[in-house]
């Protein structure tokens, strides 16, 4: 009879580093998926639960055995195996007698054109438990992590210690070694509240036992009972809270305890809010705002188990430490004038080709105003004054103290030290965004310095000869690219990015021409990868991507093309288009010299109306280019499908009489300009919608 | 509990589980782990146990006695455990209360911080242990020294004396310290706070110390050449203290930094090498 059971694998450890405990969750399910299919054992459903301290792998509704196995083996040929009255040979007897079966269980079957005797025989499936044991040895080691370590002098390296290994399926205990680590049927609780170690039964019994010494296995559960905290200690019923930090407090302890704590009124008038939050941060707190966004005077701490008195007194004294620590940093900054911060960065050298972080604020200076004119912009004196001053927060002691407030820090003391709100906003925002899906910079002069500010990072780093193309990014010069073309995109700004780049090269003395090639290239392969990832196929992107000019126009022309060619038209419309390409590009090989169309020496029918019909619709065309309505204007082009066929089908372009020959040549070039004007369509495949073929457009101009 | 205390019944602690009791080293290290009795001590098979106190003196953090826990110089006292046991946490947890700590009313954590000393090709992996918030030791399994991997791998703690003092004392400024009673931590150490704050920042001949920093790399190399693992050791410490000396004094510039590291990180590595090849003989 079978029948299912569950399993449990508990792998005990010392404290994990967070980012390898959230990804076992999620691969250690998987890897026991494919490893259960491997073997033939069937299962219900695989879940894992994780605590800083172990990481759970639970198996409901899996097989007893393995399922069994039919193995066939073929022998010799049936005329050879039987004589003619259909009586085995002794080859038969001999083959049965190998492979353990009876003669009379020896079957005929054909293996290609042949008949041949087999043997079929059943393999029956191992008990499950015996699998486990030879299995989950590997399962263990095959887990993934960031840093992986060793310790001790075991040879087995883990994301941190493995210290117990408890593996039931249900009530028997799977006996396993790994390295000097034996498996058994103990567990451990909290590590002060109740250590133990505890005795299992079965898997019903191993989350009873955990419940009951104090560990919540399940990351969900810690999540809601802080959540549940925060609304009835901390009193936020209905406020929201950064659910990232919940998750985060969650997910590094085993049992939490919500802690309610209370920050110095007197910081809150003196230190800026962010400053504030930064530290209580870094204090693993929880900082709170009320409706209007107001650092509120509390934090919430949440510890692993207990909520004695004095924990709470301590975490706001190490905060007040720090409090004070930033105090004194932003007392002693404000000392003098935020401008004066630019000496400091004189000192600062950067790179001996490149010179100090001075040197690159006066290149990020000319080219950003240099952008801030070419979008139109009238404040060119505060985007310069911006770009001069938007690294100076670099040589203050709270940005040393706290890095990730670069920017808002400079924008602060800007505005303290008499600078007018728009360069201080300048300074603030010019780093956004600092990863895909942060927020971009509201103005439009921050844009024009953070657009300056990448494009000096990256020429400077192509100059000293980072290569830019190496599978790993130790710089982050591709965040940097990625981060201004999501700027130029989400933000539509008109910006000529080969003579950008041009510019920015002739701000380095040193530069070559083959620096600015390296750019335009690095660039390139940027916004093809970014319309990859938004699901641009490669064909169309081959198609857009031989202008550089403006990146915006890029974008649309791609999402445009996109859409055209799922429609029901688009195959047979860019079909036609490609009977005018093709042609033309026979008599370019032909080296016949395109002369000036006239439309006097139009004489068929077909090739009048072609005419007439381009000459109805080029106004309007002109106009849904400049509106730059890409879609309508490809809509339109297809209008000119039925006379274009009807050309080719009542006129011979490549007639004898060379005048009439250029001439119809000419006119089917005037056409082409339109189409090219959007896309080489000889890189677009065809997908021919009736029979699934596809077939390359440029593969049709060589035919 | 006074800071002699407290750093006596640690060490008697350790010295009950079997660690030697050490001393510091006599030349300027910025941290323990630059002792000989670790950076040589975790490399190769032999197993050892060891506690001792380090005045640890790191110019950068020179605040000139004002701030109330930063210090040019502090008190580590540092554990190394080879190869790490499997209780070593249970271990470390138990020598906290012999300091009086009860664990189960305080909320004691591992936090996640990989450490690693860049000058020396050390790193390790482990986690800054916080009691109810305040850092006050530093857990990691030693990976690598020298830059060569070690095996087997050895555990080291390591205890900022002061924040257990500070926590343990419910003080807010390490100077109010009790060393012992009637003398506190700042009696005996605020004026030489101050004096080498000065120094670090102000006073410090760079050229001077340039000169020095070549100099101690070159006597460091050729002590090498002459197989004399220890003192070359020594000038290789020379160097990383002057560099650290160099950089507090803001004569370092960021790329130049590196190369610094660099050039000490080379010698250590010589050293580590040439202590494994010899050891034995």
């Amino acid at each position: 009879m079978k029948k299912n059971l569950d399993f449990i694998l508990e792998i005990g450890t010392e404290e994990l580093s967070l980012q390898d405990m959230r990804h076992s969750l999620k691969e250690l399910p998987l890897l026991a998926e494919e490893i259960l299919t491997r073997n033939n054992i069937s299962f219900k459903k695989t879940l894992s639960f994780a605590t800083p301290r172990r990481i759970v792998l639970y198996l409901k509704g899996i097989a007893d055995r393995q399922a069994d196995n039919l193995i066939e083996v073929s022998g010799p040929p049936k005329d050879i195996a039987f004589d003619k009255d259909g009586n085995p040979t002794e080859a038969a007897k001999g083959f049965a007698r190998s492979q353990k079966v009876k003669v009379s269980q020896l079957v005929v079957k054909y293996v290609g054109k042949k008949e041949v005797v087999c043997a079929v025989s059943k393999k029956k499936g191992k008990p499950t438990s015996a699998i486990l044991r030879r299995v989950l040895p590997d399962l263990l080691r095959s887990l993934s992590f960031t840093q992986p370590m060793r310790w001790g002098k075991t040879r087995l390296s883990f994301s941190r210690p493995i210290r117990w290994i408890l593996a039931l399926l249900d009530e028997k205990t799977i006996r396993f070694r790994v390295e000097n680590l034996n498996s058994s049927n103990l567990t451990y609780g909290h590590r002060f509240l109740s250590p133990g170690p505890f005795r299992v039964r079965n898997p019903a019994n191993y989350f009873d036992t955990l419940q009951k010494n104090f560990v919540i296995l399940d990351r969900e559960i810690r999540a809601s009972l802080i959540r549940k905290g925060l609304e009835e200690i901390c009193s936020l019923k209905g406020r929201k809270v950064d659910e990232d930090l919940i998750r985060e407090a969650g997910d590094l302890v085993e049992y939490p305890a919500l802690l309610c704590c209370s920050i110095e009124k007197q910081y809150l008038k003196i230190l800026p809010e962010r400053v504030i939050e930064s530290a209580v941060k870094r204090g693993k707190g929880i900082p709170f705002r009320d409706g209007k966004g107001n650092l509120l005077p509390l934090f919430a701490i949440v510890a692993n188990g207990s909520k004695n008195k004095g924990i709470k007194s301590s975490y706001e004294e190490v905060l007040g430490a720090k409090l004070a620590d930033s105090k004194f940093f932003y007392q002693e900054d404000l000392r003098k004038p935020f401008e004066k911060y630019g000496e400091e960065l004189k000192k600062i050298i950067f790179h001996n080709q490149l010179g100090t972080t001075f040197d690159r604020v006066k290149r990020m200076e000319k080219l950003a105003g240099e952008i801030g004119k070419d979008l139109g912009l009238k404040d060119i004196a505060n985007i310069e004054r911006g770009a001069l001053l938007c690294k100076n927060d670099l040589a203050t002691q709270m940005v040393r103290e706290f890095p990730e407030l670069q920017g808002f820090v400079g924008g602060h003391y800007g505005l303290l030290s008499g600078e007018n709100e728009l360069t201080s906003q300048i300074i603030e925002e010019h780093y956004l965004p600092r990863f895909p899906g942060d927020s971009l910079p509201t103005r439009k002069e921050a844009m024009a310095v953070g657009i300056a500010d990448r494009l000096i990072a990256i020429c400077g780093y192509l100059i000293i000869g980072i290569d830019l193309s190496a599978s790993s990014d130790p710089y982050g010069v591709r965040r940097l690219a990625n981060g201004l073309i999501e700027i130029v995109w989400k933000k539509r700004l008109k910006l000529h990015l080969p003579n950008l780049l041009k510019k920015t090269v002739s701000l380095f003395p040193s530069a070559t021409e083959s620096v600015y090639r390296g750019l335009v290239d690095f660039f390139k392969q940027r916004i093809n990868l970014l319309l990859a990832n938004d699901g641009i196929p490669a064909d169309i992107r081959a198609a857009i991507l031989i202008d550089l000019s403006d990146p915006v126009q890029i974008r649309e022309k791609a999402i445009s093309l996109k859409i055209w060619k799922k429609t029901s038209s688009a195959s047979a419309s860019l079909e036609a288009f490609s009977r005018v390409t093709n042609i033309l590009k026979q008599a370019e090989n032909w080296k016949i010299k395109l002369t000036a169309f006239r439309k006097e020496l139009l004489k068929e029918e077909a090739e009048k109306k072609l005419f007439s019909h381009y000459q109805n619709m080029i106004k309007d065309l002109n106009e849904l280019w400049k509106k730059e309505e890409y879609q309508e204007y490809l809509k339109k082009l297809e209008e000119l499908k039925p006379s274009i066929d009807s050309f080719f089908d009542n006129v011979l372009v490549m007639e004898k009489n060379e005048v009439f020959r250029n001439n119809r040549l000419a006119l089917l070039s005037l056409i082409n300009q339109e189409f090219s004007k959007l896309a080489d369509f000889s890189e677009l495949e065809i997908t021919n919608c009736d029979t699934g073929l596809s077939a390359n457009f440029s593969s049709n101009i060589r035919n | 509990m006074t800071f002699q205390e407290i750093r006596r019944r640690l060490e008697d602690f350790w010295v009950k589980k079997g660690c030697l009791l050490w001393h510091p080293y006599g030349t300027e290290v910025g941290a323990g782990t630059l002792n000989p009795a670790t950076f040589f001590k975790v490399l190769g098979p032999e197993p050892w146990r060891v506690v001792y106190l380090e005045p640890s003196k790191r110019p950068t953090d020179g605040r000139y006695g004002d701030n109330p826990l930063r210090t040019y110089e502090h008190f580590q006292l540092q554990v190394i455990l080879k190869p790490s046991p499997e209780n070593a946490q249970d271990l470390y947890c138990k020598s906290l209360e012999v300091l009086g700590i009860k664990l189960v009313e305080h909320d004691l954590r591992f936090m996640e911080d990989n450490w690693s000393a860049p000058t020396l090709g050390a790193w390790g992996i482990g986690w800054e242990v916080w009691l109810d918030g305040l850092e006050i030791t530093q857990f990691t399994y030693l990976q690598q020294a020298g830059g060569i991997d070690l095996s087997p791998v050895s555990v080291e703690l390591t205890y900022g004396l002061e924040r257990i003092a500070t926590y343990i004392q419910g003080v807010k400024n390490l100077f109010d310290l009790e060393w012992t009673k009637g003398i506190t931590y700042g009696d005996l150490r605020r004026k030489e706070e101050k004096e080498f704050s000065q120094y670090s920042f102000k006073t410090a001949d760079i050229k001077l110390l340039l000169e020095l920093f070549d100099r101690y790399e070159a006597e460091a190399g050729r002590l090498l050449k002459e197989k004399l693992i220890f003192p070359a050791y020594d000038y290789v410490l020379k160097c990383s203290h002057t560099f650290n000396l160099l950089e507090a004094r803001g004569a370092i510039s960021v790329s130049e930094r590196l190369r610094f590291i660099e050039r000490v990180r080379k010698l250590a590595k010589q050293c580590a090498l040439l202590y494994l090849e010899r050891r034995g003989k």
